[in-house]
């Protein structure tokens, strides 16, 4: 097989590996058949793409396609370490900042418009072009919501615990890390790790339905909330944990939409009014809601996030059949040594 | 500010991560690589953190710098460098970046199926096998290695009463062997090995204090080494090794083969020369042997020598913009 061709990159923090070429791509028709399609018969090279030896435990990458229906400019899949994802915000930074670096957008004049076909729907982009480099990426995200305020559940190390229950993308279970005392810097990541762990666990016993699409149901995402940030012009800290161990080292796209969801329904943010969220390396993304509506007593917004990403090296990935672990592996929490 | 390039040759090492630098390295000052490496620890050390911490690397990363070898009867000079500094040797590291280099070409070595390297730690020879343009496995003698503690019992956090070993293969490994208590690595999960390493390793400095007689700065049990009966039929014995913060190395570990043929050699468990098949987590195999017997510091010591193989898996250009914030790359070790 001849390499494959990618771009990395990384976004306030998190890698993205964009493929330009040499990964077979499927015939099928839809998104979600290629998305299938893939899971069946080429899983392994997400696995030879995300995991180490070439990866690491926060590699995504992103397959970009020609685009497969009428006014997208590309069609995504969106490659994480576990599963195939409908939408990533950081990805989305990454994809648009490298497809720009590389020169495969004819556009020129700042911002330049790009519109990704995902399998969570259509994402707009627009990239702002700064002497010729990229200097910063806003998308919209889907429709996010606070489903529950105050939804309380109780851990074993941790005692009671409030949970806010917001979807950005993906369900999050928005907790205060202040009152649990627990300091949201990476050296702290163990304890951070077991606390979300616990936290997820709990949530995971009850179900959360999307109102609009029952089959989103579950809230396993921790989103720790703080106080206490790197720069002080921030408006809130904030470490997203994908259990049992990922510690998103971005302020995390999705995580940040239901942030937005979440205070805008509170009444703590205005429309449009933007909030400063930063991550765990004092990087951040700026979320706001840019328009909202009610529907049967649910509050929903349209975030629009906005960050930076940088282009890390230019890789070609190389397989050979006599490696007995071509394929990639995981030193994971589960499984005996 | 331009951009800074680095080109590398990206694989592994029985699945622990090299990453061999061929363009871009910068030029240092010194009559050796040793002075090579403090040079370059002064100066350049953004480099290293760069190539070696995430977003381009990760906890496990680690590689080499080539620069052409000072001393006239070397055929290259490797400087090290990985997560936690610039080591002056590496096993996992050696073998890899001798295998890329032949395969690559960019070593023609004076003798064939001889490499002679000169490393930060001195001069190593390393003899390849070459099957077609593939480098099928490279061995190198490793340095003086001895037991240094024999059946030590403690009572130790989460395991209880047991008895280890402390042996000398380049670090200080403290080396437990199936029992009561632990178990058998077999047993143990990666979660286990992370939780209950460091504790242990904690408690076991409290209690000795091992240091190398002609190097002071190299003392204490730095490096835990679990072990349980091989998977696979033609391996003598697995092990995870951990080290550092929070890493367990994924290849069978040159300088923990070293120890452990030390202390299994000191017990009478192992001959002169006798093949001795190191198995990792991975299921990777070291083949390590004790290549003689010698006095070292008026104590028997030997002489190990870890033969391995190492896979090329893609070519790098990594570009860094000193308008990233991150450019010297970050770790939250």
């Amino acid at each position: 097989m001849e390499p494959i061709q990618v771009i990395d990159s990384h976004t306030e923090g998190n890698p993205t590996r964009v493929i330009l070429s040499g990964f077979p791509i499927p015939k099928n028709k839809t998104l979600l058949e290629r998305v299938n399609y893939l899971k069946k018969k080429q899983d392994h090279l997400r696995k030879i793409l995300n995991h180490e030896p070439r990866g690491n435990g926060m590699m995504c990458s992103v397959l970009v396609m020609p685009p497969m229906i009428r006014g997208c400019d590309y069609s995504l899949i969106i490659m994480e370490q576990d599963e195939y994802v409908p939408m990533c915000g950081h990805c989305i930074i990454g994809t648009a900042t490298t497809l720009v670096y590389a020169k495969k957008i004819k556009q020129k004049k700042s911002p330049v418009t790009i519109k990704f076909h995902t399998l969570a729907g259509i994402v707009e982009c627009k990239v702002y072009i700064k002497n010729g480099n990229v200097d910063y990426v806003s998308f919209i995200n889907v429709e996010s919501f606070l489903l529950n305020q105050n939804y309380k559940i109780k851990t074993k190390n941790y005692g009671k615990i409030n949970v806010d229950v917001a979807f950005g993308g993906d369900y999050y279970a928005i907790v205060n890390a202040d009152k649990l005392k627990i300091k949201l810097n990476l050296q702290n990541d163990q304890e951070i790790i077991k606390c979300a762990n616990e936290i997820s666990a709990e949530m995971l016993k009850k179900k959360f339905p999307h109102p609009k699409n029952k089959k989103i149901n579950r809230c396993y995402m921790v989103q720790f909330i703080s106080n206490k940030k790197i720069n002080k012009k921030n408006s809130s800290k904030t470490t997203v944990v994908a259990p049992p161990g990922a510690i998103d080292r971005s302020p995390c796209g999705t995580g940040t939409s239901a942030r937005v969801a979440q205070l805008f329904t509170k009444g703590k943010l205005k429309l449009n009014k933007k909030f400063h969220n930063e991550g765990p390396l004092g990087t951040k993304f700026i979320g706001k809601a840019i328009s909202s509506k009610m529907e049967n007593k649910i509050l929903y917004i349209r975030p629009q996030i906005t960050g930076r990403a940088y282009i890390t090296g230019i890789n070609q990935i190389i397989l050979d059949k006599n490696d007995p672990i071509q394929n990639g592996f995981r030193v994971g929490s589960k499984g005996k040594l | 500010m331009k951009d800074k390039i680095f080109h590398s040759i990206e694989g592994h090492t029985c699945g622990n991560p090299v990453r061999m630098i061929i363009k871009g390295a910068p030029k240092l000052k010194g009559n050796s690589m040793s002075d090579y490496r403090n040079y370059f620890i002064k100066n350049f050390d953004w480099i290293r953190t760069s190539l070696m911490f995430e977003p381009r690397g990760h906890d496990m990363m680690s590689g080499s710098i080539l620069y052409p070898a000072l001393n006239k009867k070397c055929d290259v000079g490797i400087l090290f460098i990985e997560t936690t500094g610039c080591l002056p040797m590496c096993g996992h590291g050696f073998i890899g970046t001798i295998t890329f280099a032949l395969e690559k070409k960019i070593i023609k070595p004076k003798k064939i199926g001889i490499v002679i390297a000169e490393t930060p730690a001195g001069i190593v020879t390393a003899e390849y096998k070459k099957v077609g343009n593939k480098i099928k496995s490279v061995k190198f003698k490793n340095i003086e290695s001895w037991l240094e503690i024999k059946n030590f019992q403690a009572n130790l956090p989460e395991i209880g009463k047991v008895k280890f070993d402390v042996a000398y293969g380049g670090n200080f490994y403290a080396i437990f062997d199936p029992q009561e208590g632990f178990g058998s690595l077999n047993k143990m999960t990666a979660a286990d090995v992370l939780r209950i390493s460091p504790k242990v390793r904690d408690e076991i400095n409290k209690l000795i204090k091992p240091i190398h007689p002609f190097n002071k700065n190299i003392k204490g049990v730095t490096h835990i080494m679990w072990t349980g009966k091989a998977k696979l039929k033609n391996s003598s014995s697995r092990n995870a090794v951990f080290y550092g913060k929070n890493a367990i190395d994924r290849s069978p570990c040159g300088t923990g083969t070293s120890a452990r043929l030390a202390q299994l050699h000191a017990k009478g468990k192992l001959k002169i020369k006798e093949k001795f098949v190191h198995e990792s987590i991975l299921g990777t195999q070291f083949v390590g042997r004790v290549e003689s017997e010698i006095i070292f510091n008026n104590k028997k010591a030997i002489i190990p020598s870890v033969e391995g193989w190492s896979v090329i898996t893609g070519e790098s250009k990594f570009i860094i913009s000193k308008s990233d914030p991150f450019y010297k790359g970050f770790s939250i070790i």
